[in-house]
């Protein structure tokens, strides 16, 4: 592809295909071989080049690409992979801008695997499968390095939702490779865990949300969570029932119940959603795109979405973070 | 909101023994409060001592209304004095005992003549604009306040132009008048109030905004936009909830103003404003922050 700007052919549409690598290595020098001539093709081609790794990967590679470094944008890990949802809609977003500018977005991205629990892990990977159709018209290169000291789950669901692998120069079809929504869907084949046995739970027959928010207050006031996230509770919250009001069945009921670690809300009813995009992952394009905005919303403003939708109904559990404590507070009673 | 010891009230919910403040920002501000608080006297027992050079058929509330004003008039119902009777001495000038012996005569012969209360209002823009500014308005204000706060029959109402006069002697004047006069709210369900506001123009809102209540909004934020150009701005300072479908809304709207033209909101609470930080402003095409909490408008 060498030198070849990018050709803008509509609204942000790229001509120059998008690419989505996965780049396995053992040693410093594994990752060093395949991201150099990435980075490089990147500097020399005029894109916008990104390293998102971790801080020493930021040294390794600003010694070696010497005075080309320049060229190259370092963010941390971390904090770029902080929330599934909110990377998602940035890096789009980034995506988009520079496929505005006549420009190819470049990253070469390391994600935070270690300290995710089981739920986190699945979301990520769920991010890694859904980057292939929401970036699939910015032209937009991503090589993701996973290191094999990596739980070897993590390496082969790798191989699953990147279509090539990178090796150096060369690039091989992943075989396992499965199409976005395929791999989406059957990460939501099992079933949710059901709710426990001391979840508050309300019956919602009342069309005034007003009520509902008054009654999750009071349940998250008796609970760790941060005064500044109710807010963001209540709006997912309300979000999600508006949604079974309208397009749902009855009887609606939420369900309210404290994980470790976690402030659990769920929502379910007897209707059945069909359509695809209706699971809010994809970000809506800035303008006019006002349709399924809500549920993606949803997802920022959660720490994680699980949906399940089926003959029997559909269920959104909300997750957000809550700051741990040492003693189980009674929440069902007061 | 701020740390202010004096109340705000609707018009309509004024009350006998409130010394009012309506600092208007502009002639419909007025109108809307003054007006209610005129006509709602002449249709029950109560007296009217409107303070005014202009003649009675142009005042807020009298302008194109059904009352017989002559009538009101010879029956000492209403009573529209003109300054030089009033509150003026020979020579033209402004002399604050004589205003307050006004307000008390009108007030003690209102008993007399059988009216269960009487309300009074003067335009004092022309005292602070005229010789001595402030001191002269807050040197009567005291007297004014005794023809009035104490009785349980008499209401009055100073209207100040705010574009005429400082922020500096408006917040003087607010100090000497334990009531802010507002307008009634367009919409008002126990859970959201939508109120018209006008310096910066746009709506209060307060309480909480969700599906249920949409149409409403819309309703009067399209009248709002129908009545100005420009910009609307809209106090969220006491909104306590939004949802993702009315950030859409206000988003929608907003895209409807006249070109440049864009919807501001003013106070956002934190956590308020932190949802829609979340969600991204870059979605909300000309939406914007406006006046910080506490803050001044923009």
């Amino acid at each position: 592809m060498g030198r070849r700007r990018p050709t803008l052919t509509g609204w942000g549409t790229v001509s120059q295909a998008f690419s989505h690598r996965v780049l396995p290595y053992d040693r410093a020098d594994d990752l060093l071989d395949g991201a150099l001539p990435f980075l490089r093709e990147g500097i020399e081609g005029g894109d916008r080049v990104l390293a998102v790794t971790t801080l020493a990967m930021h040294m390794l590679l600003r010694d070696t690409l010497g005075a080309d470094a320049a060229g190259v944008e370092f963010f941390e890990s971390d904090k770029w992979y902080a929330h599934p949802a909110r990377y998602l809609a940035d890096t789009l977003a980034l995506a988009e801008t520079a496929a505005w500018q006549k420009r190819r977005l470049r990253v070469l991205g390391e994600p935070t695997w270690a300290r995710r629990g089981r739920l986190e892990l699945l979301e990520w990977q769920r991010v890694e499968a859904i980057t292939n159709a929401a970036f699939a018209d910015t032209g937009a290169a991503m090589l993701c390095a996973y290191s094999r000291s990596l739980p070897a789950g993590v390496v082969a669901a790798s191989r699953q939702t990147h279509p090539e692998t990178a090796r150096g120069r060369t690039t091989l079809a992943n075989p396992g490779y499965q199409e976005p929504w395929a791999y989406n869907a059957r990460l939501d084949a099992a079933p949710l865990p059901p709710a426990p046995d001391d979840s508050l739970d309300l019956d919602i027959e009342v069309a005034d949300l007003y009520w509902i928010r008054a009654y999750v207050t009071d349940f998250a006031r008796r609970t760790p969570l941060p005064e500044d996230d109710l807010q963001r509770l209540l709006v997912a919250v309300t979000e999600v029932v508006t949604n079974a009001l309208r397009h749902g069945r009855p009887p609606i009921t939420l369900r309210l119940w404290l994980e470790p670690g976690e402030l659990v809300c769920e929502v379910t009813d007897h209707g059945h959603w069909t359509e695809r995009t209706g699971f809010g992952l994809i970000p809506p394009k800035p303008v006019g795109g006002a349709g399924r905005f809500g549920l993606w919303a949803v997802r920022l403003l959660c720490s994680i979405v699980q949906i399940r939708t089926g003959r029997d109904g559909t269920t959104v559990r909300l997750r957000l973070q809550v700051p741990a404590v040492a003693a189980q507070l009674p929440v069902n009673s007061a | 909101m701020e740390t202010t010891w004096f109340h705000e009230r609707p018009v309509s919910e004024v009350r006998p023994g409130d010394h009012g403040l309506l600092g208007y920002a502009d002639a419909e501000e007025r109108d809307r409060v003054v007006g209610p608080f005129v006509r709602a006297a002449l249709a029950t027992e109560e007296k009217v001592v409107y303070i005014t050079d202009e003649p009675a058929e142009r005042l807020p509330g009298l302008e194109h209304c059904s009352f017989d004003l002559a009538r009101l008039r010879s029956s000492r119902q209403l009573r529209v004095l003109p300054r030089q009777e009033a509150c003026l001495d020979r020579t033209g000038a402004f002399e604050p005992g004589r205003l307050a012996d006004t307000l008390f005569r009108e007030r003690e012969s209102a008993f007399d003549e059988g009216f269960r209360a009487v309300r009074m209002t003067m335009d004092s823009t022309w005292l602070l604009t005229g010789q001595g500014g402030s001191e002269t308005v807050l040197s009567c204000e005291d007297r004014v306040d005794q023809a009035i706060s104490p009785s349980t029959m008499a209401m009055g109402i100073c209207q100040i132009d705010v574009r005429r006069c400082g922020t500096r002697q408006f917040g003087a004047l607010r100090e000497s008048h334990e009531v802010l006069m507002r307008v009634d709210a367009e919409f008002d369900d126990g859970i959201l109030t939508i109120r018209r506001i006008y310096g910066p123009f746009g709506l209060q809102l307060r309480g909480e905004l969700d599906a249920s209540r949409h149409s409403h909004l819309s309703e009067h934020l399209l009248r709002a936009m129908a009545s100005r150009g420009g910009d609307i701005h809209l106090d969220v300072a006491e909104l306590d909830f939004i949802d993702i479908g009315g950030l859409n809304l206000l988003a929608q709207h907003a895209t409807e103003l006249p070109k440049g033209g864009e919807l501001i909101l003013d106070h956002l609470r934190p956590d308020v404003e932190n949802v829609i930080t979340m969600v991204g402003w870059n979605r909300l095409p000309r939406l914007r922050p406006g006046a910080r909490v506490g803050g001044a408008s923009s």
